[in-house]
């Protein structure tokens, strides 16, 4: 029952929650005689649908929004690199003088954890743009993320073809934070009665 | 005055089948029905993305049943076709009667 559970979440992020259970329940009933990997297979493929139903629904509402989230993702990794940069200077000037490690510490630290606050801050802005589209946003903002990647790959071709492929693969798996972010927003609009449950 | 909405393929499939079945059109009764009139199995996602739509549409209403045990506790969503959607359905099968007229098909007559 937790599998059934946990489809109707995944239905419930890109349909209303009183379409999700009904459908989930439908699904659940053929499964009984088709097994678990139909049942997934066919929460994926359902959900894929419902969420490419929102984007062409209205597709240039939806790409808008994602370029939107493409230039707060570019403004956000300046503001990153440009916080870097100082954080390094500060802890040069420093390192003279035998102040502590804590400046590397914070560096490292900022490092790791400033991308991915980033990411969610564009989750969330994404979800605020298209209230009701969270998903299918975010969908659009890393096709649109993994296009621009292979155009400027495609225009300084510096590395070698297997590496652009890791290059782009991790690239997809960073937009993780991205969705968390959308669902979050979304689940902060349901909450707010902006959205139907 | 709103224009007529217009309706694909599968939407005509699914209305008829909506219609075919009567009080017990859901979506496992639908996909059945859908699969034993023409022989290809609609896949889920463009089921439900088109009942969503059809209701969106107008064209049809929904109705929640009673949940069941085999469902994960989980209740039925029944569909109707509504008054709108039966002239839908009818002018656009009209629109084929046309096309069909002076057609010479193997196994249909509509010369």
């Amino acid at each position: 029952m937790r599998s059934i559970h946990i489809a109707e979440w995944i239905l419930g992020l890109v349909t209303s929650a009183e379409r999700a259970s009904p459908t989930v329940g439908d699904l659940a009933e053929q499964a009984s005689s088709r097994g678990a990997v139909w049942l997934w297979s066919a929460v994926m493929r359902t959900a894929f649908a419902l969420m490419w139903r929102q984007v062409r629904e209205d597709p240039l509402r939806v790409t808008g929004a994602a370029l939107l989230g493409v230039a707060v993702d570019v403004g956000a990794s300046y503001i990153f690199i440009c916080f870097i940069a100082l954080l390094y200077y500060v802890v040069a000037a420093y390192q003279n003088l035998h102040v502590p490690h804590l400046l590397n510490a914070a560096a490292a630290t900022w490092n790791l954890a400033g991308p991915l606050v980033a990411s969610l801050a564009v989750g969330r802005v994404l979800a605020r743009l298209a209230t009701g589209r969270e998903i299918a946003v975010c969908f659009v903002y890393v096709v649109l993320l993994c296009v621009c990647g292979l155009i400027l790959l495609f225009f300084v071709p510096t590395m070698p073809s297997p590496a652009w492929a890791l290059g782009i693969l991790e690239d997809l798996a960073q937009q993780a934070p991205v969705f968390a972010g959308a669902v979050w927003g979304r689940r902060l609009a349901c909450r707010s009665g902006k959205l139907q449950h | 005055m709103a224009a007529a909405p217009s309706l694909g393929e599968f939407e005509q499939v699914v209305l008829l089948a909506i219609l075919r079945l009567g009080e017990n059109a859901y979506g496992v009764t639908i996909g059945a029905e859908i699969t034993e009139c023409t022989g290809r199995e609609p896949g889920p996602g463009a089921l439900y993305t088109t009942l969503d739509r059809l209701e969106d549409k107008g064209l049809i209403h929904s109705r929640m049943g009673d949940p069941t045990p085999q469902r994960g506790g989980r209740a039925k969503r029944y569909f109707t076709v509504n008054a709108k959607g039966v002239a839908a359905i009818a002018r656009a099968q009209r629109s084929y009667q046309r096309l069909l007229e002076g057609c010479v098909l193997p196994g249909l007559n509509h010369a």
